[in-house]
């Protein structure tokens, strides 16, 4: 089992950090073969340019930086997303992430005449989320959870048919004691490590 | 109103920009005070930066310079203007970013004693979306649209009174085939949105019926007469 994880936390002593790293050790554990994709530590630009909007129907081939991370994609079975929710949703780091790899030959195409795209990422059969939250859960009740739509309904259409989705989200940041963080980060590892089996 | 409207698309000669102009004139023709951030042209980084993210951790704001006006002006602004394409049913990163950076504590938000989050944009009264949509309607609806209920509900939670902000919505769906003249009566619908308000408009021509001089006719021109001209 090939497994994608991508990363988003601006700061690396941080509780996100520790998610990321506890997720990349659960996954050795559990004997997959995994790429990391550590967003702010590589400086990536998560804005999409003129000229990629431009040529967003020849993909790839007009955004060369994008390459080697639509390669990975292209390879998953698993595709695992750690971050911290912002204002509802991913931050703009993975926010952008998604706008610019998921383009056309490598997350779908739209075949001449066609009024609907045809996904392409049918090899990606798990999407795990690894999240937390500043507020309690009511909260993102009412904004409606936009960050959990755009991955579990959104990007889940893009992805095998069966795809399951494993949502892990530590609510109430803000408040929440030592031990809460440390029970969560045993949850997470606990699921990830069955991941492989 | 004091306005400030906020443009995230990275080409000049796109729809969007077309958006962008008639909303503009529009406000302008209403009487409000306008201010543009275009996000790209101004080369503005998405990415919050690691001293940001630890200022923010300790509820405080450590803004560079550009986030520093950007700040100024939205605590000035009586009215948040919003006009994007919804990319993967969300937001475009610059905006998100944008937000992320700007909507820090003690501009959106405090916490009051017992450490609850208490909405702190107190000139704000109405945020309006303007957003573009290669899917179809019910494709947003099935998956939610993201990027919509990250300003109307997120964005209406960083005010004292969530309640009493008014959100207004325009969406054009299905951009990749709407024809010409869809896209027209798009931009007809944003002019008459955000140019001078319809009810307005009604007001002063009730106004004007009950303080004319002049003798009140009917629409087919016979004359109306008042209670005691006879």
């Amino acid at each position: 089992m090939r497994v994608l994880v991508v990363h988003a936390h601006p700061h690396p002593a941080s509780y996100g950090a520790a998610l990321y790293e506890r997720v990349v050790s659960a996954l050795r554990t559990s004997g997959a073969h995994i790429d990391t994709i550590d967003l702010w530590a590589e400086g990536f630009d998560p804005r999409l340019s003129a000229h990629e909007h431009r040529t967003h129907r020849i993909g790839l081939a007009e955004r060369p930086t994008m390459a080697p991370h639509a390669e990975l994609l292209r390879k998953a079975d698993a595709l695992v997303l750690v971050y911290p929710t912002w204002w509802g949703g991913p931050p703009a780091m993975l926010k952008g992430w998604l706008d610019r790899v998921l383009c056309e030959g490598v997350a779908y195409t739209l075949p001449e005449g066609a009024d609907r795209i045809r996904p392409l990422l049918r090899n990606i059969r798990t999407l795990v989320v690894v999240t937390t939250y500043g507020s309690p859960r009511w909260v993102n009740a009412l904004q409606g959870e936009p960050g959990r739509r755009t991955l579990r309904r959104g990007l889940r259409t893009l992805l095998s048919r069966r795809a399951r989705t494993i949502w892990l989200g530590l609510y109430r940041m803000d408040t929440n004691t030592a031990e809460d963080r440390s029970r969560f980060l045993d949850e997470v590892a606990r699921r990830l490590e069955r991941l492989g089996s | 109103m004091q306005t400030l409207v906020v443009w995230a698309h990275p080409r000049h000669e796109s729809f969007s920009h077309a958006v962008l102009d008639t909303a503009v004139t529009a406000l302008v023709r209403a009487g409000h005070h306008v201010d543009v951030l275009d996000l790209y042209a101004e080369d503005y980084q998405a990415a919050m930066t690691q001293a940001e993210w630890t200022a923010y951790s300790e509820l405080r704001a450590e803004p560079d310079a550009t986030t520093a006006a950007h700040i100024a002006l939205v605590c000035a602004a009586e009215q948040l203007v919003f006009i994007y394409p919804t990319w993967w049913f969300g937001l475009p990163a610059i905006l998100k970013g944008w937000l992320e950076r700007t909507m820090v504590p003690g501009v959106a938000f405090v916490l009051d004693e017992q450490g609850a989050v208490r909405g702190n944009l107190g000139s704000l009264r109405r945020i309006i979306g303007i957003s573009t949509y290669g899917s179809a309607r019910w494709y947003g609806l099935l998956i939610g649209d993201a990027g919509r209920r990250t300003i109307s509900r997120s964005l209406r939670l960083s005010t004292p009174n969530p309640l009493r902000l008014r959100v207004g919505w325009l969406a054009l769906h299905r951009m990749d085939t709407v024809d010409e003249d869809g896209r027209k009566a798009f931009l007809e619908r944003v002019d008459r949105r955000l140019g001078p308000h319809r009810h307005r408009r009604a007001a002063t021509r009730l106004l004007a019926r009950f303080t004319r001089r002049t003798p009140l006719t009917r629409r087919n021109g016979t004359p109306i007469e008042r209670i005691g001209d006879a």
